[in-house]
């Protein structure tokens, strides 16, 4: 794969992948080409950087942070996450050498506008040469690609550059493995944000890539949806992994002019889900990404300029598409079963994409003839996309406007990119359906406000899993330091919400969600907490974890603040033998059958020794038991009842407490220093109580 | 092996649905008549034939009908509800075109329950953990609440032909749905329709026992233990003799209620409706025996948590506490008993408790007025009413 960066004048970055160049720069065709960047690593790239990073990442850090966060991490299932993290980070090591680097970052591009002519964007997909991929359902087996799946190595504009620092800490894991070209030198100074969490459970070991001497591509995988179900597949070792048969033909991003440099990424099809369905995605490699709108995609004929390889009768018709994830007329998706896929990414590269500055009308104007369809066509407009979908090969390039969000941070506009994202394959009749594919995320912040969503989402606003990650450590960092509830519960919620649009159901989700619980629960917000409880409910049914009793012991507790006993007797009838030994369940058994009989003392006695978090959900519903006790009290008792005896009967800590407790009711005391109260002068207020 | 020819069941459907025989339909477009059982009715696309028979709009709902037919005949019972549900659907705008005339009530009942129950069946069916439980439940139970909204509205007919009189079986098509999936907050807006509707006292005996029965269910849930009595009571004594199984699942709802009442069943009922594992528990609290009622509560704790009764049978033992207590006190014959000897009568019968939880109890026990007196604390004494200590607990409010 070649990787070519324009100089100062240039705004146009082509990418070259190419069967047997790699480390070859070839110019982008058609550009008269200025000086080279520095040229890309080797294809075996010295991996001395390994030893040097330190262990602050890989163990104290992440020990510590724990440590000090809940007791149930220590308690419950969390060590042989961690050991298992360790497990597989030895089997990285092992398999450093033999990993194919990403590329590296180019140097950065000017801001300038392009002045340079630049290749034709139509009709020159071979220019760049092919990278092959292959869609029959295989398992990807380069994890430690996937891992690389974040490479800091582009930038656009200043805000990018900025992100781009926090990807390139961030992403350790890529550079460890090559030289990383030099960086601007700001860059370098920034700390170092969140080490990515990894708790998933162990990969087992990944076969090597073959050695080939060629660049490796990141793959776009998911890695947990490709954890979670065998049925999720994803296609797109970029090595020779892939068979002759697929590939793609060439990757062409045009970025603005803000943009600095650019990976490529391969692009892949992943499928999803028991029936057939394929999405289909750019890997998140680089932070063009983030600006990286697929805008159209065609599927084309393949069969007059086919290669070897590709198999006859199956296929998907030629289509043109945009934006990804929208549907189109419904089909067999299962006809792609197997098949074998060509994809073209290219950006256009004619004068008339002028970067677009900040939507500015002109440009829109201008693009909006060329652009083709965006989401909402007239029904003219829409025969007529129809009818181009006839036209065999290249339809006309299309681009998007990158539209702002509205974004918590503010990002700044995106650069135009267009890419055109072409399959080949030999058979015309079948189109495929994308309904209800789900995205996948292109977005790279850290941070995210929550904002419910009234259309379908936008890739470029959803984030991808490894930054979930980060961004789950980073919320549960600034809470142990701030414990800002409401800083931590809209992140969350922005967490959870790119988790369900991307349709991630793993044990990272449930890791969201425990932590979410967790944190709800402390800050008593009972409305968060019963979401994540009755999502957690179904994913322990789907994919289970360590800290599911623990769970079903909350959810008890949750009913017996309700008082939804017929929920309750549900989870009893649940129970196996084994899970009412455990102790959080059989605790939250033991509480509810004191609460159910009235038998307020052992109730208080029990809330004196609650286990792990059940002690704060107790404390959602423990003054109404006490003000119950406390009727039940002074209506029983005769003469007087001491503080002292009060505070033991209602689990107070001391005196003071009780004593705070009960002035709320006036009640009568039989002396002045009011240590004793009188239990029929205070009858009076019992009503009150 | 066949029923009747289709074209000759056709014929009949037409000739009824002319004749506005709404009985004959319902029979006929059953799930569990006889007809369904033969193979000449299993046909996977019975369009072209059904619309030489029937006219518009009875032949869509025999498609529909014979599609369920054929589904549940393969096996797949996912198909079978869309097509059933998509016929009660249709259904329920038929129902609504026919103004002034209620004669189509009987289908709507027959396929409102057949609904129900195929949605029963493919809910077992349904398979991946993805899928919520209860949704497909709860699905049919929007489309059986489209029904009832069809009949609750039509208020302008007169009273013979309102279709206002078929809201109550709907109503308990949709508790049984909702009991099902334990959603029985939503039964609150059914029951008030049903209290407020002039008909009230109009509609069958038999769905008044239903009602009753799954009203009384859900105030005994509530904890409203005197209206759970009433209804449960007018369900078990309107209920006809010979439902057997329906006397039976009502008394498992009765007995309970109507011990924490203070009223004891006696042995001959519960052994004619062969719920004898009311019987010991009845005697273990009626003597105090705390550890003969743990012992049973364990013995019997998978029948008493699948009839969703545990948390009450759970409740009696409080009645227990209050009849051993009863003894100690006729035994030591005082009005000041020691909490000492209250305490050890508890841990001869097995109870872990202290002086401390032994007060708490009867704390308890003379706030619900059980009994009558008072602790005194710094004595650890038990004071209790020199006139009637332990009332009755029927005469407990």
């Amino acid at each position: 794969m070649t990787f070519v960066c324009g100089e100062s004048s240039l705004s146009f970055i082509g990418f070259r992948m190419t069967d047997n160049s790699v480390s070859a720069i070839p110019p982008p065709p058609g550009t008269e080409n200025p000086p080279l960047p520095p040229p890309p690593p080797d294809s075996t790239p010295p991996n001395q950087q390994h030893s040097s990073w330190p262990p602050y990442y890989y163990n104290s850090y992440y020990n510590n942070q724990y440590a000090q966060y809940y007791q149930y991490y220590m308690m419950n299932g969390y060590n042989p996450h961690y050991g298992a993290y360790q497990a597989q980070l030895a089997n990285k090591k092992e398999e450093g050498d033999k990993i194919q680097p990403p590329l590296p970052p180019g140097p950065p591009l000017p801001s300038t506008p392009p002045s340079n002519p630049r290749p034709p964007l139509l009709n020159t997909p071979k220019q760049f040469g092919n990278i092959r991929f292959q869609l029959n359902g295989k398992r990807l087996l380069n994890a430690n690609a996937m891992f690389q799946g974040n490479s800091p190595n582009s930038g656009a504009a200043k805000k990018k550059r900025k992100r781009n620092r926090n990807n390139q800490n961030n992403h350790f894991n890529q550079q460890i493995n090559y030289n990383v070209p030099p960086l601007p030198p700001p860059e370098l100074n920034i700390p170092k944000p969140a080490p990515p969490p990894e708790t998933m459970p162990p990969e087992p070991p990944l076969p090597p890539l073959p050695d080939t001497g060629k660049a490796t591509l990141p793959p776009l995988i998911n890695q947990e949806s490709q954890d979670a179900k065998p049925s999720q597949n994803g296609f797109s070792n970029p090595t020779d992994d892939w068979p002759e048969s697929l590939k793609i033909t060439s990757i062409v991003a045009m970025p603005s002019a803000r943009l600095r440099s650019i990976k490529t990424n391969p692009v892949s099809l992943i499928k999803i889900g028991a029936r057939n369905h394929y999405r289909i995605s750019i890997v998140k490699d680089s932070l063009l990404l983030v600006k990286l709108k697929l805008y159209r995609v065609s599927w084309h004929n393949f069969k007059n300029n086919s290669k070897k390889g590709l198999s006859p009768g199956l296929g998907a018709r030629s289509r043109s598409r945009s934006p990804i994830g929208k549907r189109s007329q419904g089909q067999d998706p299962g006809a792609l079963k197997g098949i074998v896929l060509q994809v073209t990414v290219q950006l256009p590269v004619t004068e008339n994409f002028k970067p677009l500055m900040k939507g500015g009308k002109k440009g829109k104007g201008k693009l909006a003839d060329r652009l083709g369809p965006t989401k909402k066509l007239s029904g003219k407009a829409l025969k007529k996309q129809k009818a181009r979908r006839r036209k065999p090969i290249f339809t006309p390039p299309s681009a998007r406007i990158w539209k702002k969000t509205t974004n918590f941070y503010n990002r700044e506009p995106p650069d135009l990119i267009i890419v055109k994202l072409t399959l080949f394959n030999d058979d015309t009749t079948v189109d495929f359906d994308w309904s209800d594919c789900h995205i996948v995320g292109t977005c790279q912040d850290l941070e995210k406000s929550f904002l419910r969503l009234r259309k379908a989402p936008d890739p470029c606003d959803i984030r991808p899993v490894e930054v979930l990650k980060l961004s789950l450590e980073n919320v549960k960092v600034r809470w142990m330091e701030k414990q800002d509830y409401f800083y931590a519960c809209d992140q969350l919620k922005s967490i959870r919400q790119d988790l369900t649009v991307q349709g991630i159901r793993n044990e990272f989700t449930i890791q969201v969600y425990e932590t979410h619980a967790r944190i709800a629960l402390e800050k008593g917000d009972h409305e968060e907490f019963n979401q994540c409880q009755t999502q957690l409910k179904m994913l322990y049914i789907e994919i289970g974890g360590p800290n599911r009793n623990e769970f079903i012991a909350y959810r008890i507790l949750y009913y017996v603040f309700t008082k939804n006993t017929l929920d309750i007797m549900t989870i009893m009838k649940s129970l196996s033998k084994e899970e009412k030994s455990d102790t959080c369940i059989s605790f939250a058994l033991k509480i509810r059958s004191a609460w159910g009989s009235g038998n307020f003392h052992k109730f208080f006695m029990l809330y004196r020794v609650a286990p792990l978090m059940a002690g704060y959900l107790i404390d959602w519903f423990i003054d109404r038991e006490r003000k119950d006790y406390l009727k039940c009290i002074i209506k029983s008792y005769r003469q007087n009842v001491t503080v002292t005896f009060l505070m033991q009967e209602l689990a107070y800590g001391t005196a003071e407490e009780c004593l705070e407790f009960l002035e709320k009711f006036s009640l009568s005391f039989a002396d002045g220093e009011r240590t004793l109260v009188d239990c029929k002068s205070s009858m009076a207020v019992l009503p009150n109580i | 092996m066949t029923f009747m020819t289709l074209a000759h069941y056709l014929q009949i459907i037409d000739r009824s649905w002319r004749a506005q025989d709404g009985s004959k339909i319902a029979s006929f477009i059953s799930l569990r008549h006889e007809h369904a059982k033969y193979q000449n009715y299993h046909v996977e696309s019975p369009e072209g034939l059904v619309e030489r028979f029937l006219i518009s709009p009875i032949d869509d709902l025999v498609v529909l009908h014979l599609k369920c037919l054929y589904y549940i005949a393969v096996g797949d019972f996912l198909e079978a509800y869309r097509q059933q549900s998509t016929l009660v659907q249709n259904f329920s705008k038929i129902l609504q075109l026919q103004k002034e005339e209620n004669w189509s009530l009987p289908i709507m009942y027959t396929i409102c329950s057949d609904l129900r129950l195929v949605a029963q069946q493919a809910e077992k069916q349904k398979i991946g953990p993805n899928e919520n439980p209860g949704e497909i439940l709860e699905k049919a139970a929007e489309c059986l609440m489209g029904c009832f909204r069809v009949c609750a509205a039509d208020n302008r007919s007169a009273e013979e032909d309102t279709k206002r009189i078929g809201m109550l079986a709907l109503v308990n098509q949709l508790f049984k749905v909702y009991f099902r999936i334990n959603k029985l907050h939503l039964c609150k807006p059914l029951i008030r329709a049903i209290e407020s509707s002039p008909f009230k006292e109009c509609f069958s005996l038999s769905q008044q026992v239903t009602y009753r029965y799954f009203v009384g269910r859900k105030a005994m849930y509530d904890s409203n233990y005197k209206a759970a009595d009433e209804y449960l009571t007018y369900a078990f004594e309107n209920c006809h003799k010979s439902s057997r199984k329906n006397k039976r699942l009502i008394l498992i709802y009765l007995v309970p209620v109507k011990m924490l009442l203070g009223y004891i069943p006696s042995k001959k009922v519960l052994e004619k409706y062969d719920v004898v594992q009311f019987w010991d528990l009845v005697q273990a609290v009626c003597q105090g025996n705390l550890k003969r009622f743990d012992e049973l509560m364990d013995m019997h704790e998978t029948f008493f948590i699948k009839c969703g009764i545990y948390l009450i049978v759970d409740k009696l033992k409080i009645i227990a506490y209050r009849n051993l207590f009863r003894k100690v006190y006729l035994i030591l014959n005082t009005h000041q008993i020691p909490v000492e000897a209250l305490q050890s009568a508890l841990e001869y019968l097995g109870q872990d408790v202290d002086l401390d939880e032994t007060q708490c109890i009867v704390a308890n026990l003379i706030y619900e007025g059980k009994i009558k007196g008072y602790i005194s604390h710094q004595h650890r004494k038990v004071v209790v009413s020199k006139q009637n200590p332990f009332p009755a607990l029927t005469t407990l409010s």
